[in-house]
């Protein structure tokens, strides 16, 4: 639809206003975790913030943090892959049903079936409470939708035709999935991947409530801010946080596009 | 290489019989087609040969062996697909290298006989390129050169040629039955386009509503068509309604209804016999306009009142009508300018060809149309 | 004797049986044969999902009946029971109460607010390529994916000594700086400001063909118009799925204003976890999970209704 030039203008500053608003506190943090104390606007360079965090147990938390990140993307890969395929790729009764199966966890507040999970485990696996697989595996919960409808799509825009052509040419089945289907949904693997390790890395309290004996690296900064309040300190974990899981994710990215290269384009 | 076999071979989508117990036996080394409008069964029967599709009820055999339960990658088949099938991870060669891999073949060997499919192909020297870096056609050749390098017993292929260009689609029809010539691989083509049957294949089936109505070499099946449906989805046929006069024993005589004019069919049913009411096809194409002073010279002459004549290019169209049945010719050859201006007039036209064709058997094929 | 017909009569049952039961082991031999490879990759989600969604989902509102019981002195546990005290307790404690009324009313009211904020952005970006567009579609994303990261900046931004305070100092509106950190205003105006939502509806209107609008202004009609009786119908599905996911996480916020507020805020999900936490009250936070979960399922009746009634029309 043509809009008028003045109300396109307006909607343009309106949209970076609001651009700006939702990323000015991101912005802000950076800026203060190479300062001394949080003040706005930084008034002093320093990487004291830097030193104080080299020598606290954050790193311990993130290693944590790192390894259950892991693990869940790992599980998610496992239980979802199989599952998106046959949902993409055969036709059986209850489809649909198992279509809202998987989407009804999207609908529903996290903190009522990561509660639930946490009771559940209370009161029937007392001795696994705080456990690490116990962790891994209710941790993994949250985003079993988003992964396995990311890996349906990439599934579903990939032609059937590549798995019939490898059948005919003497491929098993297996064999077909593993040479052609695989490397032609890498890059829809790789997003999956990345939500399921962001989501893991992201986790709050279910790891917590679940009475995990490590904690995790988001846990650790908020006691932290408990303890002290606001300090250039926090803001450099935060700021390690988020470098250490996009980093994970962009390497993650890289590692496969050289592997799956002419996909990516 | 080997023939292949169906043996009341049933396959439904639910409630829809897509193929409708089917026989059909392709011999060794020939090229058939199997041609038929969209949703009639082609492309389901042609799977059900690959063993991508389990069939309800009948079989299927290769050469001897019974293969109805027999998963596709144990059947040793070449097959090209509708839509681009080029693996897009891997180039040319490596596309091809793994079909030979898959079979078995030594390390040593593979190497060669990609270089000599893809000679076959015209592709020298792509060995290299990806999907990416080839053309449409180009990469619809690299696909028929893995499905032939493994030396199929039965190459298959899904109409390989509709999601090329018009002009690509011309090309390759005649690089396919060259192709076929070369190597004498048995070859199954799934196709909808008419001419593409006639032009490439040795053998056509011609396949409606889950059944095979016709079999035969191409020139049989376009000339004398023996239902309904063949007439009128191969060409463009005139149909009269006549009724049987005299049955020789090459030749039959029929009269137009409501009409004197007497035909002499060449082509008609073994059952007909006097008063059997028929259709009297005419290909549009089979007419020769003549001079009416000379009209004893032919046989099977007759008047047609011209209505519209138009110029397509190739050729001229005259529509009109027939004793009160409408008549269409297609004029070729260097006088068909001539016909351009005939409009209103009358010509005679001698019809070398009359086929005959049962009248009261599906008759709802041509009133859908 | 009795024992050699008891054998024979036996024998004869299990023959029968046999014989009965052959055919069904060859329906599910050819049902295993046909489904099994299908059923094979099914079967680790289902289970997955059995184990740690359903069954403990279950449980949740078992115990929800329950009561709790002192173990050994030590321990609470629930033990099973029918009583409704834990959710008369939940909608008659005025701790509760409040609680409920203030998580559903903040969600419902920041959620309209932001559909109303998001609608001309989503519009703009869906038709149009917006000056400084790779910033602005960072701007929406960052919050979606790192929403702790974005969350512990704002805290920061809310600090006395804060950006913030600073531009509402400089600005010359306040002389002394605000005590923002641990009020729930901040969580609110937070809550008001779209992300996902200008993504999600940014997609519905890309859905809605341009040629729609186009007639409609050819016919005559304003933007304005054309926007309201033409675009907003037509993605009406999208722009309802992206309101509905808004209202179901502000229903369900919890990070937001546990980091924000602090430990004791009024938020029914902050409620529920400290219920299991330091309250060892299992029942009662399995009332009050019952109680949101309940609440999110109507939301989704409501969406449902509206998608079939345009299927209707």
């Amino acid at each position: 639809m043509k809009l008028p030039r003045a109300l396109r203008i307006i909607l343009n500053i309106y949209a970076l206003a609001l651009a700006v608003i939702l990323l000015w506190p991101v912005l802000q943090m950076v800026m203060t975790a190479f300062s001394t104390d949080p003040t706005f606007p930084p008034q002093h360079f320093s990487l004291y913030g830097f030193r104080e965090v080299l020598w606290s147990s954050f790193f311990k938390t993130l290693r944590f943090s790192l390894k259950l990140a892991l693990w869940v993307s790992l599980l998610l890969l496992v239980i979802c892959l199989p599952a998106a395929y046959a949902m993409e790729r055969r036709y059986f009764a209850g489809r649909s049903l198992m279509a809202v199966l998987i989407f009804v966890p999207t609908i529903f507040p996290a903190v009522t079936y990561v509660s639930a999970i946490a009771v559940y485990v209370f009161v029937f696996f007392l001795r696994q409470r705080g456990s690490f697989p116990v962790v891994v595996v209710a941790t993994a919960m949250s985003a079993i939708p988003l992964v396995v409808r990311s890996i349906q799509a990439s599934i579903a825009t990939t032609d059937p035709v590549y798995e019939e052509a490898a059948l005919i040419m003497g491929a098993n089945p297996l064999k077909a999935f593993a040479k052609i289907t695989l490397p032609l949904i890498a890059p829809g693997l790789l997003t999956a991947a990345m939500i399921a390790f962001t989501s893991a890395t992201m986790a709050f309290t279910g790891p917590q409530l679940l009475g995990s004996k490590e904690q995790t690296v988001s846990m650790f900064v908020y006691d932290d801010m408990g303890k002290v309040g606001f300090t250039s300190y926090i803001a450099v974990e935060i700021l390690v946080m988020q470098a250490v899981v996009l980093g994970v994710v962009q390497t993650l990215y890289f590692v496969f596009r050289k592997q799956f290269r002419g996909l990516f384009v | 290489m080997a023939n292949v076999r169906v043996e009341g071979l049933t396959k439904r989508y639910g409630q829809v019989v897509a193929v409708n117990n089917v026989d059909v036996e392709i011999k060794e080394g020939s090229l058939t087609a199997i041609l038929g409008p969209s949703g009639c069964g082609k492309t389901t029967l042609l799977r059900c040969i690959a063993g991508l599709l389990t069939p309800d009820a009948g079989k299927v055999f290769i050469g001897k062996e019974d293969v109805t339960n027999v998963p596709p990658f144990k059947r040793n088949l070449g097959m090209v697909f509708q839509r681009p099938s080029m693996f897009p991870h891997m180039t040319a060669y490596k596309n091809i290298a793994w079909a030979l891999q898959l079979r078995g073949w030594p390390k040593d060997k593979i190497s060669s006989r990609v270089t000599e499919m893809l000679k076959l192909v015209h592709l020298e020297g792509m060995e290299e390129r990806a999907f990416s870096q080839l053309s449409g056609g180009q990469a619809q050749r690299v696909v028929i050169a893995r499905a032939l390098a493994p030396q199929p017993d039965i190459l298959l292929l899904d109409e390989p040629l509709s999601s090329l260009d018009a002009k690509l689609r011309d090309q390759l029809k005649f690089e396919i039955a060259e192709i076929h010539r070369k190597t004498g691989c048995t070859t199954i083509m799934v196709t909808h386009d008419q001419s593409e049957a006639l032009t490439v294949a040795n053998n056509v089936l011609l396949m409606f509503e889950g059944k095979i109505v016709q079999e035969g070499d191409p020139l049989d099946v376009y000339r004398n068509p023996k239902t309904l449906f063949s007439a009128d989805f191969i060409g463009t046929n005139n149909m009269m309604p006549a009724k049987v006069v005299e049955v020789g024993a090459d030749k039959a005589i029929v009269q137009l209804d409501g009409a004197t004019t007497r035909l002499e069919a060449v082509s008609f049913p073994a059952d007909i016999r006097e008063g059997t009411p028929v259709w009297a096809c005419v290909r549009a194409d089979d007419v020769d306009i003549v001079d009416a002073n000379e009209r004893n010279r032919y046989s099977n002459v007759a008047e047609v009142d011209v209505q519209r004549s138009s110029l397509t290019g190739g050729m001229v169209i005259v529509e009109g009508k027939l004793k009160g049945i409408p008549f269409r010719i297609h004029a070729g050859g260097s006088g068909r300018f001539e016909l351009l201006d005939v409009a209103g007039s009358t010509i005679s036209c001698a019809m070398p060809n009359v086929s005959l064709i049962h009248r009261d058997q599906d008759d709802s094929v041509l009133k859908a149309q | 004797m009795d024992r050699v017909k008891l054998f024979l009569l036996l024998l004869v049952v299990v023959t029968i049986v046999l014989a009965e039961a052959n055919p069904i082991m060859n329906r599910v031999k050819q049902f295993l044969r046909r489904h099994g490879s299908t059923l094979l990759l099914l079967s680790p989600l289902v289970i997955y999902m059995a184990l740690v969604f359903a069954v403990p989902v279950g449980f949740q509102v078992a115990f929800a009946f329950w009561r709790r019981e002192l173990y050994k002195g030590v321990l609470w546990r629930p033990v099973p029971a029918f009583t409704l005290e834990n959710f008369v307790r939940a909608f008659t404690e005025l701790e509760y109460v409040k609680s409920l009324g203030w998580t559903v009313g903040v969600a419902l009211f920041t959620s309209v607010v932001a559909l109303a904020l998001a609608l001309p952005v989503a519009y703009f970006l869906a038709r149009y390529k917006p000056w400084g567009g790779a910033f602005i579609e960072l701007s929406f994303l960052l919050p979606i994916f790192g929403d702790i990261f974005t969350i512990y900046a704002l805290s920061y931004a809310f600090t006395p000594t804060g950006p913030v305070n600073w531009v509402l100092m400089n600005l010359g509106l306040i002389s002394e700086p605000l005590r923002l950190q641990q009020s729930p205003a901040m969580v609110i105006v937070w809550m008001c400001l779209p992300t996902l939502m200008v993504l999600l509806i940014r997609s519905a209107i890309a859905g809605v063909d341009v040629m729609y609008e186009e007639a409609s202004q050819v016919m005559g009609a304003s933007w304005l118009r054309t926007f309201f009786k033409v675009t907003i119908p037509l993605a009406k599905k999208g722009i309802m799925g992206a309101l509905l996911l808004t209202v179901s996480s502000a229903v369900g916020a919890y990070t937001l204003p546990l980091i924000l507020v602090g430990p004791y805020n009024i938020w029914l999900a902050n409620k529920i976890t400290k219920e299991v936490d330091p309250y060892f009250n299992y029942p009662m936070a399995s009332a009050l999970g019952v109680i949101l979960t309940a609440l999110c399922a109507v939301l989704m009746y409501l969406y449902l209704r509206t998608q079939e009634e345009r299927r209707a029309a």
